[in-house]
């Protein structure tokens, strides 16, 4: 029994019970978190593209021809297709599942978000597995803290969306491909490409990862890669071909809408995210809805939104990684091989050739940040549009902290043991607490919140930073005013929230059942107003409207102004 | 866990103290900063996400305003974010439309300001302070514009039907009929509010005094008054304007009819007896901008003032000015 406790030196199915126990916590929190968090904008549209797809999923069993004849499948498929359909067809089952059938989720809202739960779970999964293998189990833990712990992941892994899951699927692909770099092997491979398709299948980063993956190859291949050009022939990891083959196979297969007209439809699809609507962002106080976006967004947006903590670990352990690869690439290029094979930014793997994960750490990073350093890329998503940078921040950042550690540990050599434990444990919940306080008060207004070194959340708003996106607060304003005041059938303006994500809260009770949503200030008793910058001008309309300033409610966070309910005299 | 899995970071570490021994001794210490970062943060967080303001600091700040602001005081709330609030606790009788959605500062002879945590609005930085009063996280502010321009006559408070007649000129001349029904108000991207009260003029268009979003999205108090497009004028006839030494006014479109800079300049021209006083012109992209015309031979008159508002092409032309005379 005391043998099961014991913690052997590699990495094995022990760390996958603490992987699926972090996931499981992980999960636990968002359910239980859940309710207080309205329904952004997208759910709404997700929501019913799930519903619909169900409809297809009934067909597949009871009616297997139907499902597979050209005009369901664009009446069901030709909703939203603009996005991949695993993630959609994920929340559809696990409505039918969960909710319709097993009733083992009483919301249909939380059946939907469910998937995306799950997957945000095996994002910190495979977090810790990475942190494990290529550092230590301290480190893995420490990675899978640090990344749910940022207030933009935490809000967003409540969501039927596709941010979490992207972020899972790409960690997964990236930790996959690692995994059949060390292993080698044709299984390895395999689990790549297909993981790869899978990816592809749930969002378009996917198709960054190429960005990841061909320079790592270079560094694996360089010693060869002369001799191979001579032979014209480029010896490349079995994965990537793998990936370059299967990946797309899995992508066509898992969406019917491609199923028909793949070239034309393809590059619709390439089409819709080449040229995407710029929506507006707030930035310093000025509104961008139109290129060009301003270069300084992504670092300062990262600056003020990662727990600082996180980002000066983060600091510290791509600088040493960085350091450690300059003398390794410094020593190669001198003719000193053998040097760059016994750096610690590189990896052994099973056989004996490195595989250098933390160059796959920082390509993850580099691919995830780099279309914002272009001043073309829109900036309405805010952070979530680089949100794949983060696991391997927080990796990094482990990194960072094991650093620091062992430097504290050299600094305590005539402390006892158990000390030396005591202090590790001590900074460790330091390090950790303050973005855990930051994200759990953070909810349900992640988007408002901004790291206390810009101020917290007032600094936010001082700074003229964006205060939230997509209308999910209309919840709160429900619950903390209209829910008290309204008159029984009280007509709602509902601004910026998707109309079915308005009927969803409708039906779930998270919103009173009699009141009723309309589309213009003027035609309602209340209208809410979601306080971001280009949004003023929907304010002055109900000024005009309703002759008044002054709403008769403000819904706060941190003192910070979210919606404001204006009450028609 | 954390004790088993230290000796798996021995391999990190191991190597690291013998590099870290560096020849300066405080190197060693670096790791310090990474606790100082972690507790920094954590403190910060704790004190930020204290609420400051209560209740009766808004009553008190509320009761000190209506002592100290006479109704040509301009009242601003600081920092801007504030503002909701503000207005919410203020109330309509403080935060009027004309001083939420003021064309400029220059009209008001003193302000208030309510600051929150030593806030100041960059509007009223050149101004005099002329007292502070110190209010939980609050301070009162009395201010004296150093550059008053005091009002003769507001033109946007001529906007009602019994001050002023609208009507279109072009080759078929329509008055526009002042008519009272539902304002008109939509979701993003409508445009400013119809108000109730309103000139209707031909094929959807109207004039009246409402808000307008300008191109920083700030509120302004203006007439809309969108121009016809081609060879038509749409004409405003102000029957009895008290006029000064000068008419000053601004003009901007709603902000999404000039901020993609792709519609026709607009023009403005006032006259007044058969004499022009002056035309601007408002080109997107400028946004608020202020024009300004001397009249020395009307100042201390009452007359008549025509405003006509042109435009090559009409579309999305969602035009709105305010004008005073000084």
């Amino acid at each position: 029994m005391k043998k099961l406790f014991q913690f052997p030196g590699s990495v094995g199915w022990r760390d996958q019970v603490i992987g699926a126990l972090l996931a499981t916590l992980v999960v636990t929190s968002l359910l239980v978190t859940a309710d207080s968090l309205g329904f952004a904008r997208d759910e709404g549209f997700y929501f019913r593209a799930a519903a619909q797809y169900a409809q297809w999923f009934g067909a597949l069993f009871s009616d297997p021809a139907k499902a597979f004849d050209r005009a369901f499948i664009d009446r069901i498929w030709g909703y939203n297709h603009e996005h991949p359909a695993l993630i959609k067809s994920l929340f559809a089952l696990s409505w039918l599942g969960l909710n319709q059938k097993w009733h083992i989720l009483r919301d249909p809202s939380d059946a939907f978000r469910f998937p995306a739960m799950v997957l945000s779970g095996i994002a910190v999964w495979v977090t810790y597995l990475f942190g494990a293998r290529v550092y230590s189990r301290r480190a893995g833990v420490v990675a899978a803290a640090l990344l749910f712990l940022t207030p933009r992941i935490f809000y967003h892994a409540h969501l039927a969306c596709f941010d979490l899951p992207i972020v899972a699927m790409w960690t997964l692909c990236i930790y996959v491909y690692w995994r059949s770099i060390e292993r080698g092997g044709l299984g390895w491979a395999v689990v790549a490409g297909v993981v790869y398709g899978l990816t592809l299948e749930t969002k378009h980063n996917a198709w960054i990862l190429p960005a990841v993956f061909l320079p790592h190859m270079l560094l694996l291949i360089r010693d060869r890669l002369r001799s191979d050009l001579k032979r014209h022939v480029i010896a490349v990891p079995a994965s990537l071909v793998a990936m370059a083959i299967i990946g797309p196979v899995v992508f066509w297969a898992l969406w019917p809408w491609m199923w028909f007209d793949t070239a034309a439809r393809l590059r619709e699809y390439f089409d819709f995210h080449f040229n995407h609507v710029y929506y507006n962002m707030e930035f310093l106080g000025t509104n961008y809805f139109e290129a060009p976006s301003p270069r300084g967004y992504m670092p300062l947006m990262l600056l003020a939104t990662v727990p600082s903590i996180t980002l000066l670990l983060f600091a510290i352990g791509a600088g040493s990684q960085l350091r450690e690869g300059g003398r390794a690439g410094i020593s190669w290029l001198r003719g000193h091989r053998s040097d760059s094979s016994t750096s610690t930014s590189t990896s052994t793997s099973t056989n004996g050739r490195p595989s250098y994960p933390n160059v796959l750490f920082g390509l993850a990073v580099l691919a995830s940040i780099s279309p914002w350093l272009f001043t073309k890329t829109p900036i309405f998503g805010g952070t979530k549009h680089w949100i794949t940078a983060y696991p391997f921040m927080a990796l990094l950042a482990a990194h960072g902290l094991e650093r620091a550690l062992a430097a504290m540990d050299s600094v305590a050599a005539k402390v006892p043991t158990w000390g030396k434990r005591g202090m590790r444990f001590a900074v460790i919940l330091v390090v950790v607490a303050g973005p855990a306080l930051i994200s759990f008060h953070a909810h349900p207004f992640g988007l408002s919140s901004y790291v206390p070194f810009v101020g917290g959340t007032r600094g936010g708003a001082r700074l003229g930073l964006n205060r939230q996106f997509w209308g999910f607060t209309t919840q709160s304003a429900s619950e903390q005013y209209l829910a008290e005041h309204a008159p029984k059938g009280a007509t709602v303006f509902i601004h910026d929230t998707a109309w079915d994500s308005w009927g969803r809260m409708i039906e779930e009770g998270r919103v009173r059942p009699d009141l009723r949503g309309v589309g213009a200030p003027g035609q309602a008793m209340f209208s809410i107003i979601h306080h971001e910058l280009h949004m003023n001008e929907v304010e002055y309309q109900v000024w005009v409207a309703y002759g008044t300033r002054a709403p008769v409610y403000v819904v706060t966070h941190d003192e910070v102004p979210v919606v404001s309910i204006y009450r028609h005299p | 866990m954390a004790g088993d899995a230290s000796n798996e970071s021995e391999p990190v570490s191991a190597e690291k103290p013998a590099r870290l021994h560096a020849s300066v001794p405080l190197r060693r210490w670096w790791f310090v900063v990474v606790v100082l970062v972690a507790v920094l943060e954590l403190v910060l967080h704790l004190v930020q996400s204290r609420d400051v303001i209560e209740d009766a600091d808004w009553a008190a700040v509320k009761s000190t305003v209506e002592t100290q602001t006479q109704p040509e005081d301009l009242v601003v709330v600081s920092p801007r974010w504030v503002d909701p609030l503000g207005r919410m606790q203020l109330g309509d009788a403080l935060m009027t439309t004309r001083r939420v959605a003021r064309a400029d500062e220059s009209r008001f002879p003193k302000a208030t300001e309510v600051a929150l945590g030593g806030a100041h609005s960059g509007a009223l930085e050149s101004w005099t302070v002329e007292g502070e009063t110190d209010i939980g996280p609050f301070v009162v502010r009395r201010l004296v514009n150093p550059a008053y321009r005091p009002i003769v006559d507001d033109l946007v408070a001529h906007a009602q039907s019994s001050k002023l007649d609208v009507s279109k000129v072009g080759a078929s001349s329509h008055p526009c009929t002042w008519r009272k029904g539902a304002s008109a108000t939509g979701a993003l991207g409508f445009g400013p509010a119809a108000p109730a009260e309103r000139f209707h003029c031909d094929r959807g268009a109207w004039v009246a005094e409402t808000i307008v979003a300008d191109l920083d999205y700030a509120p302004r108090r203006c007439i809309y008054a969108p121009p016809p497009g081609g060879n038509d004028v749409l004409r405003l006839r102000f029957h009895e304007v008290k006029f000064g030494k000068r008419l000053e006014g601004h003009h901007a479109l709603y902000v999404e009819a000039e901020r993609d800079q792709k519609g026709s300049p607009i023009r403005i021209s006032f006259s007044s007896g058969g004499n022009t006083l002056g035309e601007a012109r408002h080109e997107d992209g400028q946004g608020w901008v202020e024009f300004a015309f001397d009249t020395p031979a009307l100042a201390g008159t009452t007359a008549e003032l025509i405003a006509e508002i042109s435009s090559k092409n009409g579309s999305r032309r969602m035009y709105c000015f305010e004008a005073t005379t000084r």
